[in-house]
Formats: C-alpha cells, structure tokens, sequence
C-alpha cells in the first residue's frame, strides 16, 4: 500500500491530504522536508530555527482547506515557505543577524571527508566564504538566488512564489548573483590569504 | 533591493548559460558571454569577469545543509495534535455557547428586528409638516390656469399699461374697425 503510493504525484497525495490523509501527508514529509530546509538553511543558517520553519510550513500543508495548485505543488508548497519566512522575519526582525555556518555542520558534509586535509581545508573555507557573502545580501536577495539555484524552480514559479513579475525575477536574480560574486571575490581573496598564513605557505 | 544598472545582453546570456543542457551548449554559452563580459563597457565598469560569476555561482552548490533531526516527524505530528486539540476546544467552547443559549435564537432575532426597525423608523424623514399648505397652493395654482386667457390678458393690460402714444393706435384702430 504505502510503496504503491510511494509512485503517486505530489498533487494526488495532496488531495488526499485535504481528506485527513495521514499517510499520504507522511510521504509528502518525507519528500519535501529535505528541500524546504534547505530553502530556509540557506537563509538563515540556524538549524533549530530552520527545522521549526519546516515544521510550520507541514503544519499549514495539513491545515489547508483549499489545493487549487494541479501540477504545481512544489511552487505552491514554496509559497507557504516564503509566506512563513516572511511572518519570521516580521516578527523576529531584531532577531536576525547575519547568518553564520557552524563549522561542525562544514566538517560533517561528505565532501569534505572525501578529500584530503588541504582541500577539505579550502572547501570548508569556500563554503564559509560563500555563506557569509551570501549573508550580505538583503533578505529578498538571498531567498532569489537560493530558489533559483537550489530549488531549480524556474523564473515563472519563483514570480507566483514571490509574487513579482517573471522579469523582476529575472534581472532580481542577475543581480543578486553580481552582488554575490563581488562579495565571494572579496571574501574569499581575504580567506584565502589568512589561510595561506595560517598554513605558512606564505 | 539595489537598483545598479545592468547590461541586457549579459543577462540574456546569464539566462542561456544558466538554462544550458549539455557540455557543448554550455561550453559555447560560457564562450560568449566570457567574450561580452570582455568586450562590454557597461560589464567592464562594473569589474566582474566571468570566472567570479561563475565561482559564485558554483560555490552556492556546494553549500551544505544539515539533515532534519531524527525525531523530526515525530515532533511535528505532536505539534499538528496540539493545535488540532486546540482546534477542537475553541470549537467545543463555541457550540457550548451555542447550546447555552440556544433557546434564545427566536427571541433575541425578533428583538434585533424589533430594534432595527425600530431605529430605521427613527432615521426616515418624516412628512412635511407644511405638506397641507403645498396642497392648497398647488390647487391655486392650477385654478390659475383655468383662467380665461382675455382675463389675464386684461390683468396683464392692468399691470402693465401700454405707453399713451400706443393707446392712441390703439383708438384708432378700434374706430377705424367700427367703422368698418
């Protein structure tokens, strides 16, 4: 029963979740709860905060009266995420500081088992760098290039998302990632020559 | 968000890398826009080659996330039960009010109607004390109009008389029409 379902489309599973179907609402969990935190990691970098985010977000799956979104669940469960973050933020404005990766969740990643000591080394110091270039991107910015990069959701989807226009998206998104790879430049010329000392290679 | 301006061509290009299937349209994407990006003022003045977008971009990849924790559902469908009590309880508390007072319904909405017209009644205009003395002159009025017309032209002579040298015509005529 439960592997027969495992093959249905998220559309039909939630349909069956506005009948009270616990089952089917399992299998969405377990389907979704990967992507949507990593939709909030990405953000925000706190993985208690962004796992209760993830829980808010199943909770407004389960208490949905309405699903009118044939074929699109993924961009509708998106929407409840970003109505979410925003109602966070709204209330924990204060709150919200530039996000910091903890390095023990860097050293748990695969890749950087796989590697050796060195590059493990300067992956860990590529990720720090893009997370804290990634943390000085406006909010807005930050939730555009994680939709479109991680998400693989196309401009159209993260413009019913956000609710802009598709060309908003479009050059919203462009422009982040310039502002990103200014950042990352800067970042990671000053990580890399502190690590160089560090080192003593230099 | 912020409003630096940006160069058409290499956001069309942006799009076609970012959408790119295959190494080899990829690969030429890579190969135009890296040679926009060199060529362009506008890119130029704003000092991004194509290797820090790309650096940029491909970095995002491989940022981590941590997985849920293990009693990830489990807590969640704790959280779902207690808001479904809470549910159930403010729906409970309603349908106690509800039957507590259930054998006022018939009363209470003939008071609210009895009320309601009761303050509309109050708020229409009401007739015109005067609406007699309107009558009287309408009726005046339209006895008026059942005035021969020789009367009021008389009346109208009376009010306004004619000058002395136009009544003096006006003799004339008549004598002439006697006379005749």
């Amino acid at each position: 029963m439960l592997s027969e379902r495992q093959t249905e489309s998220d559309d039909v599973l939630m349909q069956r979740v506005l009948q009270r179907d616990r089952q089917a609402f399992t299998l969405l969990v377990s389907r979704w709860k990967q992507p949507l935190m990593g939709y909030f990691y990405r953000q925000f970098a706190r993985p208690e905060l962004c796992e209760d985010l993830v829980q808010e977000v199943f909770c407004k799956v389960w208490f949905a009266r309405h699903y009118q979104a044939q074929g699109q669940f993924k961009a509708w469960l998106f929407r409840l995420a970003h109505h979410t973050r925003i109602d966070w933020l709204r209330r924990h404005r204060s709150e919200l500081g530039q996000p910091a990766l903890a390095l023990d969740v860097l050293a748990e990643w695969p890749d950087a088992t796989q590697v050796g000591p060195e590059e493990s080394l300067l992956r860990q110091e590529q990720q720090q760098a893009i997370q804290t270039a990634l943390g000085t991107l406006s909010a807005a910015q930050r939730e555009l290039l994680v939709l479109s990069r991680y998400q693989e959701l196309s401009h159209a989807e993260i413009a019913r998302i956000t609710g802009a226009s598709a060309n908003t998206v479009k050059v919203q998104v462009f422009r982040a990632l310039k502002q990103l790879a200014k950042k990352f430049q800067e970042v990671t010329h000053v990580g890399i020559t502190l690590l160089l000392a560090v080192t003593g290679a230099v | 968000m912020s409003a630096s301006p940006y160069c058409l061509q290499s956001l069309a290009l942006f799009e076609r890398w970012r959408s790119a299937a295959g190494a080899t349209e990829t690969a030429a994407t890579e190969a135009s826009w890296r040679e926009h990006l060199l060529s362009c003022q506008t890119c130029q003045a704003e000092g991004l080659s194509f290797e820090a977008l790309q650096a940029a971009w491909m970095a995002l990849e491989h940022l981590p996330v941590p997985g849920v924790s293990a009693d990830f559902e489990a807590r969640l469908q704790q959280r779902i039960a207690l808001r479904e009590d809470g549910l159930r309880q403010s729906q409970q508390r309603w349908q106690r009010i509800d039957h507590w007072f259930g054998w006022l319904h018939l009363p209470a909405v003939a008071v609210a109607m009895a009320l309601f017209v009761f303050v509309k009644g109050a708020e229409l205009p009401r007739a015109e004390p005067a609406s007699a003395l309107r009558q009287a002159r309408s009726q005046q009025v339209q006895q008026w109009l059942t005035t021969p017309l020789s009367d009021v032209l008389r009346n109208l002579q009376e009010v306004y008389p004619k000058p002395a040298s136009e009544q003096k015509k006006q003799q004339e005529r008549n004598t002439e029409d006697e006379m005749v």
